[in-house]
């Protein structure tokens, strides 16, 4: 029944991570077995009700040996101790078992092993004497807390797979969700802490006489070893979270290229697959998406003609398009454009149609200069030219759509050619320096 | 521009061919380009990153390194740095798919004497190697017009680190921006094509201050200096 919940945990973790996939898969349904029920609430899990129940009586062996002097008291103490043992070593009997078949599983088995030796040890206390007895207990109780950790990184190991292996900051906190508190390496820190105190309490029996001192230095030195274990793990939860905070907004500004990437550069490429057979629509696709996704790379909204630069930007796209020609375009400065600006972008409009009709072939430069009280454009082209005295019925759309609009807004234009010497047209509009100039 | 120089017949039998330096990372671009400039140049080496550079210019001796502005580990602007002040430098003229700003005044200003976008065709970048290897800048109408937006100071002050141009300069590059050639801009200014030239040269002078402390400052407090990671 367990198994449900331990497959909702580590199969989304396996899809997400393909190099771990194939451990995860292979140990996920077991190994994972122990830490998904935390999830739903610890108190249903018998491994852990197992480890609180053997860590609260190490704690009351420890607190009965250290309250009383008593032979009574020391006697009911080591009951405890002992009962605790075998509580734990059941307890830590199955993921040694499961550790021992996968690989590494060698130093769970030297930690038993020894574990054991000391276990001996202990139950030839009164031939040995107290202290002896005290310290082979605490070291027994640093191992026993070492080895959960150890069964814990192991655990998460194979579940990480290659990749977490690295480091054993990823070993401490790998797990997709935040939050969740490594139980097993929890209680193996509270018995290392435990064992930390009891070498302390015994030491220090040793060296001061004075109770006082001997319970400050007891809690000092329990203070310390709790700070050193929990101090990585604070770190470790907050280095998950943040993590995960990293993969998720590096998965979302993936999704925006990619998005943005499909709309532009993948349609542009189906296009010229499609139109291979025309050079000139292939040049033409070509450069319109270099343009999108130029000003796209710079950081320039694509569609802005809101402004003078914009505008002018698009309108020279427009002319490119429906002309079939390049232009080149550069705008110094910027401004918000408003109904006397559009005409100046009309103009301009116009008067680039006008190059690309009358001087095919070339390319047609376009310079402005944008200030705070003069917006100005030249649009020259390297065409022909013509006698501007002798103007055509056809070249009428020069003065109309030109000069005379710009006269309208209150601007200038002037056009300068001659024939063989190419054209040039001059639009100047006075700005009014007002309250949000650029 | 106008001063392309025709290939083939009309040159002089055993004219040394330009020797040129390749700098750019794709290596299907340098393949392009070896195979557009075989006419008129000699390919003398490649490279794909700045040291490379470095060691390809100190060997060959090249004429003229056409030189990328993104390239890994510190960009064009780490060759053009490692060379500046190196006794016979070639002339560099740098190529970028960028035509930001950001990515060609402060080429020009650690060295480069012109700057072409990788979509310029064939006849206009032999011109600007021509150029660029007779000593001259080569000015595109976009890099006139950032030269010029990058001499007029924001605030009114004038800047104290670059010496201001001169009303003529200011016109020759107003004219280039405007697409005008050298010739053209002479005809109109009545002085020579070769006064013309002087210009832009002083302006280039102007425009690459001798300490790289300068350049840093000068470009960071216009907002020039790219990210590390654009480097």
């Amino acid at each position: 029944v367990r198994d449900q919940p331990g497959r909702g945990v580590s199969v989304p973790q396996a899809l997400a991570r393909p190099s771990g996939t194939e451990t995860a898969m292979a140990t996920g349904p077991t190994d994972a077995e122990p830490i998904a029920p935390a999830a739903r609430g610890r108190g249903a899990d018998p491994h852990w009700r197992m480890t609180a129940a053997t860590g609260s009586a190490l704690l009351g062996a420890l607190v009965l040996s250290l309250g009383t002097s008593a032979p009574g008291g020391r006697l009911a103490a080591g009951g405890v101790l002992a009962g605790a043992v075998a509580g734990l070593v059941a307890q830590l009997a199955p993921p040694a078992v499961q550790a021992v078949r996968a690989e590494g599983g060698r130093v769970v088995v030297a930690a038993l092993v020894l574990l054991g030796a000391l276990g001996v040890a202990g139950l030839l206390g009164p031939v040995l004497g107290d202290a002896l007895v005290a310290l082979a207990g605490a070291a027994f109780l640093a191992l026993c807390g070492l080895a959960l950790i150890a069964t814990d990184l192991h655990h998460r190991t194979t579940q990480a797979g290659a990749r977490a292996r690295r480091s054993p900051w990823q070993q401490m906190t790998f797990r997709a969700r935040a939050g969740v508190l490594p139980w097993r390496s929890a209680v193996g820190a509270v018995l290392a802490v435990t064992a930390a105190t009891l070498v302390a309490a015994v030491v220090g029996t040793q060296l001061a006489s004075d109770t006082t001192a001997l319970a400050l230095l007891v809690a000092g030195v329990a203070l310390v070893a709790m700070a050193v274990v929990a101090l990585p793990v604070v770190i470790g939860l907050a280095a998950t979270a943040d993590r995960a905070r990293l993969a998720q907004a590096r998965d979302q500004e993936r999704q925006r290229v990619a998005a943005h990437l499909h709309d532009s550069v993948l349609q542009t490429l189906s296009l010229v697959q499609r139109q291979a057979h025309d050079p000139a629509a292939v040049t033409r696709l070509a450069r319109q998406q270099e343009r999108a996704l130029r000003s796209w790379m710079a950081g320039r909204p694509e569609a802005t003609p809101d402004t003078f630069a914009g505008a002018l930007h698009a309108v020279a796209e427009a002319v490119e398009t429906e002309e079939d020609i390049d232009v080149d375009v550069t705008v110094l400065g910027d401004g918000p454009l408003d109904a006397r600006g559009e005409a100046f972008v009309a103009a301009a409009r116009e008067a680039l149609r006008n190059a690309a009709r009358h001087a095919p072939g070339t390319t047609p430069v376009v310079f402005a200069e944008i200030g705070p009280d003069r917006a100005a454009a030249w649009i020259r082209d390297d065409g022909p030219g013509f006698d501007p005295d002798a103007v055509l019925d056809e070249r009428r759309g020069l003065r109309d759509a030109i000069v005379a609009r710009m006269a309208g807004v209150g601007g200038r234009a002037a056009v300068e050619t001659a024939p063989g010497e190419g054209t040039e047209i001059a639009l100047e509009l006075p700005l009014r320096a007002g309250p949000s100039r650029a | 521009m106008t001063t392309e120089r025709e290939p083939g017949p009309a040159e002089p039998v055993g004219t040394v061919r330009t020797r040129v330096v390749l700098v750019d990372d794709h290596q299907l671009f340098r393949a392009g380009v070896r195979a557009e400039l075989a006419q008129v140049c000699e390919v003398v080496g490649e490279a794909a990153t700045p040291a490379e550079a470095v060691a390809v210019i100190a060997r060959t001796e090249p004429d003229v390194v056409l030189l990328d502005v993104h390239l890994p580990e510190g960009g064009g602007l780490a060759v053009l740095e490692a060379l500046r002040d190196a006794p016979s430098a070639p002339a560099f003229l740098a190529l970028s798919v960028s035509d930001a700003s950001e990515d060609v005044v402060p080429m020009v200003r650690a060295g480069a004497r012109g700057y072409v976008t990788k979509t310029i065709d064939t006849p206009s970048l032999l011109a600007a190697i021509e150029q660029v290897r007779r000593g001259d800048a080569y000015f595109s109408p976009r890099l006139a017009a950032f030269v010029l937006a990058a001499f007029s100071a924001p605030q009114p002050s004038a800047d104290p680190e670059l010496d201001q141009l001169t009303a003529r300069e200011r016109e020759v590059l107003h004219h280039l921006a405007r697409g005008y050639a050298y010739k053209r801009i002479a005809a109109r200014l009545a002085i020579s094509p070769r006064t013309v030239e002087a210009h832009v040269s002083s302006v280039l002078r102007k425009l690459q201050l001798s300490s790289r402390h300068e350049l840093s400052h000068w470009a960071a407090t216009r907002g020039l200096l790219q990210t590390s990671e654009d480097g």
